[in-house]
């Protein structure tokens, strides 16, 4: 069983992003022998209201085996709570995803925390930590990643959650998992042997699978799994993801 | 064959580097040869003439202990006194034992004291590795940029360059080195972005990129996924993962 927690869908300003519909990518992780993936929305990271992205893209990948969708919220709106209710409900999210550098949220502010009980309570909470390698940001648009102070610091005020973040680099995962409810995705961890030297950093329970597909190459990410040095047990619990992640 | 145009030794540990470690990784991957570019940033981006024939030395160690695994660059500061950089180029190209140069950030690629270096190369038949990056977070000592290495190429149109970092230099240094045909790119840099290596096939032809990978800083399967995974022909894909560079470095196209 091999979960892809961080694919997307859709359209994103610096980089044309193919396959572009939830069908193609399906088949493309199927290709590449991805069993399940969680599917955001590119367009929604920079919509003023995300809603219009998820609106955009989640009821198709909810129709497309394989594919399980994820809202991007922005809990400083005031609209979030509707917007969750509709992506849960109707589109059957299970994941909520916050980006909080591209929606400059205070990871301190209480609309954060009460978005975290009221999603956790029937769902995941990932945060994106970059959209994209900070050295190549159109230099108009420079968006420094998060503090990870700050997600662990969030992590620790909600100990009976299990939060997902998506697409750290090594020493910031490092650093998060400082907070043994943060659950790290390998698409853009890189050592020589990447998964063996994540490992030996980080507990393996705390580790999951990302592609980032289709920002990466998905075979980039399988190329981690397949051709390290890691214990092949290991390298199937990383696979498979936490337990309840994965739709049954 | 595939070949790794872009590695840099394993870190120093207990007075030994691990290159049988290495050389295992990269078998994994189904990589036969690694060319060795030496050891690149460690002593900063101004290496002093004693830092430069230490870390030649020890990649010329390196390849006569595996020559069947590795090849190496000879790293060089153009900044140095030119009758001792036609010395070390003697002592390390001239012999046969290393096959081509290695430049990083000591000089911008404009500057005329790269003329020793490129005036030699095209004596001796060797290409030339030249870091190269578009940052919008400001450069690093005396970076080069891909427009920067379209100058140095016109400069010096019969030595073959290798323009590191494909995904760094972006589509704008496809662009710059385009109609330069002794440029060729190498696949590293950056995270393995998807659709990046059509592109630059699109605009240059496969038969101006290199597999290049940046271990150790990077991981050969990561880098290796961006041609696995792109979209391309086989003939287009042996020629970036080993064809290009065997004929550019004169070895043999067989494992």
């Amino acid at each position: 069983m091999t979960l892809d927690t961080n694919t997307w869908v859709g359209h994103w300003p610096f980089q044309r992003l193919q396959p572009r519909t939830p069908s193609a990518l399906a088949r493309l992780l199927q290709s590449a022998g991805i069993d399940q993936a969680w599917t955001a929305a590119a367009d929604a990271v920079l919509y003023q209201d995300p809603q219009q992205g998820n609106a955009a893209w989640l009821p198709a990948v909810a129709r497309t085996p394989g594919l399980l969708p994820v809202a991007i919220l922005d809990p400083t709106l005031p609209n979030w709570r509707a917007s969750w209710r509709r992506c849960a409900d109707d589109w059957g999210a299970r994941v909520a995803r916050l980006v909080p550098s591209y929606h400059r949220l205070d990871l301190a502010d209480p609309r954060v925390d009460e978005m975290v009980d009221e999603v956790g309570a029937e769902g995941v909470v990932s945060l994106q930590f970059r959209m994209e390698d900070e050295r190549r940001h159109h230099p108009l648009m420079k968006v420094p990643p998060p503090p990870v102070e700050a997600i662990v610091a969030l992590a620790r005020r909600h100990p009976s959650r299990t939060f997902h973040v998506a697409s750290a680099y090594l020493r910031e995962a490092v650093g998060l998992a400082e907070a043994a409810n943060i659950v790290v995705e390998i698409s853009s961890l890189e050592h020589l042997d990447t998964l063996r030297a994540v490992t030996s950093r980080i507990p393996p329970r705390q580790v999951c699978f990302g592609s980032f597909t289709p920002f990466y190459y998905t075979r980039s990410a399988i190329m981690k799994l397949r051709h390290g040095s890691l214990d092949t047990v290991l390298v199937a619990s990383i696979a498979a993801g936490p337990a309840g992640w994965a739709r049954p | 064959m595939v070949i790794d145009i872009h590695a840099h030794p394993p870190p120093e540990r207990d007075g030994r580097r691990d290159y049988e470690g290495l050389i295992d990784l990269a078998r994994r991957q189904g990589i036969d040869r690694l060319c060795m570019l030496g050891r690149v940033g460690e002593n900063g981006p101004d290496p002093t003439p004693e830092q430069i024939v230490l870390a030649n030395t020890e990649t010329m160690d390196a390849v006569r202990a595996y020559p069947e695994a590795l090849v190496g660059f000879a790293y060089l500061n153009p900044a140095h006194d030119p009758a001792f950089i036609r010395a070390e180029m003697d002592r390390t190209l001239a012999s046969g034992t290393l096959r081509g140069i290695k430049l990083w950030v000591a000089v911008n690629a404009r500057d005329a004291r790269l003329d020793t270096i490129m005036t030699r190369a095209d004596e001796l038949g060797v290409p030339v590795l030249h870091h190269s990056w578009y940052k919008s977070v400001g450069l690093v000592y005396n970076e080069s940029s891909p427009a920067d290495i379209a100058c140095l190429a016109r400069r010096f149109p019969a030595v073959p360059i290798i323009m590191a970092h494909l995904t760094g230099c972006g589509c704008r240094g496809v662009a710059d080195v385009q109609d330069c045909p002794n440029v060729l790119v190498d696949t590293s840099g950056s995270q393995p972005e998807q659709g990046m290596v059509e592109w630059a096939v699109a605009q240059l032809g496969a038969e101006r990129l290199v597999y290049g990978s940046d271990v150790t800083g990077r991981d050969f399967g990561t880098q290796l996924g961006r041609i696995l995974g792109a979209r391309l022909t086989t003939r287009q894909r042996d020629r970036i993962l080993g064809g290009n560079a065997c004929r550019l470095l004169g070895l043999e196209a067989t494992r």
